[in-house]
């Protein structure tokens, strides 16, 4: 099992940037999902994060991470009806520095990979900013993966609602993954890494195999 | 493994769910697959994506298909893919590479789109040393589907395939029958039937039971032979003259095993039925067309001859034979079997020229093949293993034992013209001992069984395995009868004879310590007759003498056996892939000895064997060892002391 704790900051720094022209499946990638406080952009803070590993196209069950945390403020109500973290949770949840200190352990020298995955890194840069350090891999979101994807495949009537519905589970459900609603964001992130998996094989299959050329139509 | 453990069951837990219904892993406790689960990764294949390749390269993984399916096959030299097998959800792959550490053998590939997990080489390892239901579940898969992969290798190797014998183990019956079945009732007049099998432009009729099951067939010959010559009169039911029983093959058989069907009941037409009923017929002619070198075409060519130098010529073909045979995928036992056809050919056709030379027996008698030859599992290596018993009404009579003596004597010398070399132990009927009247050998066999000692043990061992060759089958049906009835009161004998099954252990430390013999010729190579299949051989006779199974084969005793209540069925079917493969190296040991010009032997060099082959022949030894220890559990006796020297 891959190590992600107690890499030295010295090490750290060096890992150096993928490659604009590195092949799809070369890449090692962390694929995220997070539960938040809300969805205003400017106030929310991280209540959980699941983070699942790939190297290339195969899921490493193995290197997973899931925190809860704790980020010292009051966490509303109506959020456990979706996200299922009650307050008493986050209460128990573990402080912020130390799980971002982790993360940016598990994080380091992969490319990112999420679905909508700038509202997860939004709340990310916040936090990590405030700890005083950056983030800043590269990020592939998976919807406007897909939509890339269906522009240039899809030429049926109804691609105009294709393109208005791109939440994770009308998305998984056309790449046939079978899943549960869970709202949990370790869930999340295995089917958002289920669904990475085989957008890179259909990709590779466009010859749209470089992390540069999904970037291009993909950064999130 | 996972940190914190608590959070990863969300996505393990999926893992675990889904390793609970998969074999082996099912067995393990929910702890080690959650621990398991941690290690494996999720893999997707789209169709048609090659996962594994044939090649140097070894699996480095084991994988369980999620979803989906794969098909695993290999290129022949000639360049056409054959599918060995396909694996689905829950089944697993990789793993026979993966184990020997030694090149993968087939391809792997994705028959739709594909989800696999994976599991690490070193962790299937460790699974296997802490878990004992692992290991025995992975190792006799790899035990009873080594096989085809053996025979595959074999395949590969070779450049100069007939297409004709190709076809006959790549084809199913139900791809080569063409002639329908024309059937009738059993009450349907002579005439009307006659009427049927001409309109229906058949050779043959099947006569059919109310439930549409074949009772008898009737061909030509039937209305010529016994309508006709016999002035029958043509109202009566056609299940007078008919011939029963039917001998029938499914459709999905291959079509070796209708020449097996035919060679065995020496008929011209074989039924082909589908779930038991009619659907069409196959006959001789179907397959000569197929094929131009052939067993059949070797047993006609054998029929055919009328002198022992035109016999000893055509036996000499078999050696052609074999080597095709084995490179197109018969197993060691369908080879065995199609020596022993011959064998018994050949035999049957020196008696014949017996009678010739010297006229008529004065009473009947009947020729029985016994050791290795009576168990149907002669190879390259072949001697005489034979014996006579006749009437008794010939008992005491000079002119009687004159007759026989000349018989045995004319026999043993055609035999040795045609290739087949007198017995080192002396057990052929040239030797009186072995000439004798029934009542004498019924006095033979109830000495063996009542008074068994060590060393009549060894004289027993041989005639236990007789199957009549020729002549009389009435008498070998006496004897045998007669065997079996002492036999159910024979437990001095079993024990006897278990002391002798277990005497020769399988190199167990074979491998480690290279167990082999130490000087002389031989050294450093491994008899794989006397601590592989003699061993088998040996357990599977008292076995099956012990629960009154009639067969002499080694394979057919295993097989029967299993059947039966009370048995070990896992270690049954674990011997008998092993037999199988075990003859089948030592077939190949010895196809490689008389290209090379040597004379065939039973020595098998172990630096010879791939990593694979060494594992299986591991896993063999290890299920001799447990038949060997049950045998002794159960037959054990206070007299074995005595029995040693």
């Amino acid at each position: 099992m891959r190590r992600w704790l107690g890499f030295s900051r010295a090490k750290e720094s060096a890992a150096p940037a993928p490659a604009k022209n590195a092949p799809l499946d070369s890449l090692r990638y962390v694929v995220l999902d997070t539960e938040l406080t809300s969805l205003d952009r400017r106030r929310n803070r991280l209540l959980s994060i699941g983070a699942i590993a790939m190297d290339g196209a195969s899921i490493r069950l193995n290197e997973q991470f899931y925190r809860v945390v704790n980020p010292g403020v009051a966490v509303p109500g109506a959020g456990v009806l979706i996200h299922g973290l009650r307050p008493c949770d986050v209460e128990n949840g573990e402080p912020m520095a130390q799980v971002l200190e982790e993360l940016r352990s598990f994080l380091q020298g992969a490319v990112l990979v999420g679905h909508f995955v700038a509202i997860d890194l939004n709340v990310l840069r916040k936090e990590i900013g405030g700890a005083g350090h950056s983030l800043d891999n590269p990020a592939i979101d998976t919807a406007r993966v897909h939509r890339w994807i269906l522009r240039h495949t899809e030429h049926s009537e109804s691609l105009g609602h294709q393109l208005e519905t791109l939440d994770l589970p009308t998305v998984a459900a056309s790449y046939h993954l079978d899943f549960e609603q869970a709202h949990h964001a370790l869930d999340d992130a295995f089917l958002t890494a289920r669904l990475w998996q085989k957008m890179i094989h259909t990709l590779q299959a466009m010859n749209t195999g470089t992390l540069g050329a999904v970037l291009r139509f993909a950064r999130a | 493994m996972g940190y914190p453990p608590s959070s990863s069951s969300i996505v393990t837990g999926a893992v675990v769910a889904f390793l609970e219904h998969v074999p082996p892993f099912q067995f393990l406790p929910r702890s080690a697959l959650a621990a398991l689960a941690n290690t494996m990764t999720l893999e997707y294949f789209p169709k048609d994506t090659v996962i594994l390749r044939a090649g140097p390269k070894a699996a480095d993984s084991l994988y369980i298909v999620q979803r989906g399916g794969v098909k695993l096959s290999f290129r022949t030299a000639v360049g056409k893919e054959l599918i060995l097998d396909m694996r689905s959800e829950g089944e697993i792959f990789g793993l026979l590479s993966l184990m020997g550490r030694d090149m993968a053998r087939l391809d792997v590939s994705a028959l739709e789109d594909t989800l696999c997990y994976t599991i690490p080489a070193e962790r299937v390892q460790d699974l296997m040393s802490r878990h004992t239901e692992v290991a025995d579940y992975f190792l006799r898969t790899s035990v009873t589907r080594y096989l085809d992969r053996s025979l595959n290798e074999l395949r590969e190797q070779t450049h100069l395939m007939g297409d004709g014998e190709r076809l006959l183990y790549s084809l199913s019956v139900g791809d080569v029958v063409s002639g329908r079945a024309v059937v009738c009732t059993r009450d349907t007049p002579i005439q009307e039937a006659a009427r049927i099998m001409s309109a229906g432009g058949a050779t043959c009729l099947f006569v059919v039971d109310a439930d549409g099951v074949a009772a008898g067939i009737v061909t030509d010959k039937d209305f010529a032979a016994k309508v006709v010559a016999r002035g029958t009169p043509l109202d009566r039911p056609v299940d007078t003259i008919m011939s029963s029983p039917v001998v029938a093959v499914e459709r999905g058989q291959i079509v070796f095993q209708v020449l097996v069907a035919m060679l065995s009941h020496d008929i011209h037409h074989v039924l082909v039925t589908e779930g038991g009923q009619p659907v069409g017929v196959l006959s001789n002619h179907d397959l000569m067309l197929l094929q131009g070198k052939s067993p059949l075409n070797l047993v006609r060519h054998v029929e055919q001859q009328q002198t022992i130098d035109g016999l000893a010529a055509a036996q000499k073909r078999i050696g052609e034979l074999l080597p095709l045979l084995m490179r197109e995928g018969a197993t060691a036992s369908h080879i065995t079997r199609v020596v022993a056809e011959v064998n018994d050919r050949v035999m049957g056709k020196i008696l014949e020229l017996a009678r010739i030379e010297l006229g008529r027996a004065p009473v009947p008698y009947c020729w029985v093949a016994a050791g290795s030859e009576g168990r149907a599992e002669q190879t390259f290596k072949t001697d005489q293993d034979n014996a006579l018993i006749y009437a008794d009404a010939g008992a005491g009579r000079p002119e009687v034992e004159d007759y026989f003596t000349r018989l045995a004597a004319f026999a043993q010398d055609a035999l040795a013209r045609c290739g087949y070399p007198p017995c080192d132990g002396n057990y052929m009927a040239g030797n009186p001992q072995w000439r004798q009247p029934l009542a004498v050998w019924q006095s033979y066999f109830a000495a063996w069984i009542t008074g068994a000692t060590r060393r009549t043990a060894e004289d027993a061992l041989i005639f236990f395995d007789m199957r009549p060759a020729a002549g009389d089958l009435a008498l070998y049906e006496s004897l045998a009868a007669h065997t079996r009835e002492l036999l159910q009161t024979g437990a001095f004998f079993k024990s006897v004879l278990a002391y002798v099954s277990i005497e020769h252990k399988p190199p167990l430390g074979f491998f480690r310590t290279l167990v082999v013999e130490r000087t002389g010729e031989h050294k450093n190579q491994l008899d794989i007759k006397r601590h592989g299949t003699g061993p088998i051989v040996n357990a599977a006779r008292l076995l099956a003498l012990d629960a009154g199974v009639a067969h002499t084969n080694t394979v057919d005793r295993l097989a029967a056996l299993e059947s039966l209540p009370g048995q070990d069925q896992a270690l049954l079917r674990d011997l008998r892939a092993s037999f199988e493969f075990l003859t089948l190296l030592r077939l190949e040991s010895q196809m490689r000895q008389a290209r090379a010009g040597k004379p065939p032997g039973n020595y098998i060099r172990p630096e010879t064997l791939t990593n694979l082959q060494k594992g299986t022949m591991k896993q063999a030894f290890q299920a001799i060892a447990r038949i060997q220890s049950q045998i002794e559990a159960r037959f054990r006796s206070p007299e074995w002391s005595q029995l040693g020297r």
